[in-house]
C-alpha cells in the first residue's frame, strides 16, 4: 500500500509543479514591440466606464450586470459599483490602497468578493506594480512584457499587435491565475470595446465586459 | 387660436375645469384603487435616469413597460443594454441580448428583482399601501410617499416616491432614492391603457 501513495503523492508534486513561459530576448534591441508590451494596453488620465458584464459561474450559469469604473491612472484609484441591468446598486466601494465598500447587497457582501474585484480591476485597469523582470518574445512570436509585483505575483503582458492584448497572473509558485483579454475596435486612448476574463481557481468564473460608455474626466 | 387671445377667461375656465375632473382620483387610497380597478392593462414607454454623485453625467436607459392584470409585467430595456425582465404566474425571467439572441440570466441578483417587480405590479393595480414593508404617505401634488419600516431595508432604499399623472390611474414618474445622492428616475410617456396585450408578451421573450 506504502509504495501505491508514495507512487500518488509523487504524481500529484509533479502535476502541481509549474513553471513560467520562457521570455526570449529580443534579436535586435531596436525593435520597439517588446517595449510597448512593458507601457501596456492600459487607459491614461481619469475615465469614466460603463460596462454589461456577462459572469460565466461554476456550472456554466450566466448571470448580467452593469460595472460602472471610475479610474485615475495617474493616482491608481478607482471607485466600483455594480449594478443590476435596471440600475438597482448592489456593490459600491472605492479602491485608494485600501478598499471601503460603500454598500454591498448579497450575494456581493463578502470581503473576498471585494478584494478579488479590486484584484480583477487592478489588473485590468493599471500596469503593474513592481519591476520589469524579462522583456522580448515567447516561442511563438509575441511580444511580452514580464512584471514581478510586491508580493511575488508574476504578470505577463502580451501584445497580439495594436488592438489585442493579454495579461496573464502568476501566483508565486508559477500557477496561472487569471488571464485578461482586451480587444479594441475604437482608438479610444488605451480604452478596449472587450475584455475577457478568465480566473482560475475555486471557484472559478469568467467575465465579459463590453464597453457602454467611455467618458474621459478632466481634473 | 384669435379668438381664445381674446378670451383669457376661457383659458382659465378651461384649465380649472381640466382640474376639477383630475383633482379627485389622487385624493385618498380608496379613490386610487378605485381608479386603478378600471385599468386592465398598461403599455407605456419611459426613460430612466440613474444619478449618482460620482457620476460626470446620468445614465440613461429607455424602454418600455407592459402591464396586465392582475399581476404580469414586461420591463424591456432598448438601450444601451437590450433586456428583458418578464414576470408571469408570480416567475420573474430576465433575458439579455448577446451577439444577436436573448440568453437567460441565471444570476442571484434576480431575487432581488423579483421583489421589485412585484411591488411594481401592486403600484400598477393601485395597491400602494399594501406593501407591510413600507409606510405609505399620499402628500400633495399627487405624490406617494413609500419609507421602509424595517431599518436594514432602509439602508438599501431610503424611499420611493410615485409621481401620479394628472390622467387618472396613470403614474407619470417613479423615483427610487438608495441614498440622497444616488436615485433612478424613471419618466412614463405614451402611456395606453386597456389595450388589449398578447398574453405571450409575458411568458417568452419574443
Amino acid at each position: 500500500m506504502k509504495p501505491i501513495i508514495l507512487l500518488l503523492s509523487l504524481f500529484g508534486f509533479v502535476i502541481s509543479c509549474s513553471s513560467l513561459p520562457l521570455v526570449y530576448p529580443a534579436g535586435d534591441s531596436t525593435d520597439p514591440q517588446p517595449g510597448r508590451a512593458c507601457r501596456g494596453p492600459f487607459p491614461e488620465g481619469d475615465w469614466q466606464l460603463l460596462h454589461s458584464i456577462e459572469a460565466t459561474l461554476p456550472g456554466g450559469k450566466k448571470g448580467f450586470l452593469m460595472g460602472l469604473t471610475v479610474i485615475s491612472s495617474s493616482n491608481r484609484t478607482a471607485q466600483v459599483v455594480i449594478m443590476t441591468l435596471e440600475g438597482f446598486v448592489v456593490f459600491d466601494a472605492l479602491y485608494d490602497k485600501q478598499i471601503t465598500v460603500k454598500r454591498a447587497i448579497a450575494p456581493f457582501d463578502s470581503e473576498v468578493f471585494a478584494n478579488g474585484l479590486i484584484e480583477d480591476i487592478n489588473l485590468i485597469f493599471f500596469k503593474p506594480s513592481g519591476s520589469i523582470m524579462a522583456s522580448g518574445f515567447l516561442k511563438n512570436g509575441t511580444a511580452v512584457c514580464r512584471y514581478q509585483k510586491p508580493g511575488g505575483r508574476i504578470v505577463d503582458i502580451i501584445s497580439h499587435g495594436e488592438d489585442n492584448w493579454e495579461i496573464k497572473q502568476y501566483l508565486p509558485d508559477f500557477r496561472l491565475a487569471r488571464i485578461v483579454k482586451s480587444i479594441y475596435l475604437a482608438d479610444l486612448k488605451g480604452i478596449a470595446d472587450k475584455i475577457e476574463l478568465i480566473a482560475h481557481g475555486s471557484p472559478g468564473y469568467a467575465l465579459v465586459m463590453d464597453l457602454v460608455e467611455a467618458i474621459p474626466l478632466k481634473k | 387660436m384669435k379668438r381664445i387671445k381674446k378670451h383669457p377667461f376661457l383659458i382659465r375656465a378651461i384649465f380649472l375645469l381640466t382640474a376639477f375632473f383630475c383633482i379627485g382620483w389622487a385624493d385618498s387610497w380608496e379613490e386610487l384603487e378605485t381608479a386603478a380597478g378600471t385599468v386592465t392593462s398598461i403599455k407605456a414607454g419611459f426613460t430612466q435616469e440613474k444619478h449618482m454623485k460620482i457620476l460626470v453625467r446620468p445614465l440613461v436607459s429607455e424602454g418600455r413597460l407592459l402591464f396586465q392584470g392582475p399581476d404580469s409585467l414586461r420591463w424591456e430595456y432598448n438601450r444601451p443594454v437590450q433586456s428583458v425582465l418578464l414576470l408571469h404566474n408570480g416567475q420573474t425571467k430576465r433575458f439579455v441580448k448577446k451577439n444577436g439572441s436573448f440568453v437567460e440570466d441565471a444570476s442571484a441578483n434576480l431575487q432581488s428583482m423579483q421583489v421589485v417587480v412585484q411591488e411594481i405590479t401592486q403600484w400598477l393595480s393601485g395597491r400602494f399601501d399594501e406593501n407591510p414593508a413600507f409606510t405609505a404617505k399620499l402628500a400633495p401634488g399627487r405624490v406617494i410617499v413609500l419609507v421602509p419600516k424595517d431599518e436594514s431595508f432602509a439602508r438599501l432604499i431610503q424611499r420611493i416616491e410615485i409621481h401620479l399623472s394628472d390622467r387618472p390611474a396613470i403614474i407619470e414618474s417613479v423615483m427610487i432614492f438608495e441614498s440622497e445622492d444616488t436615485f433612478t428616475k424613471l419618466d412614463f410617456k405614451d402611456v395606453i391603457i386597456n389595450q388589449k396585450l398578447d398574453d405571450v408578451l409575458f411568458r417568452k421573450v419574443r
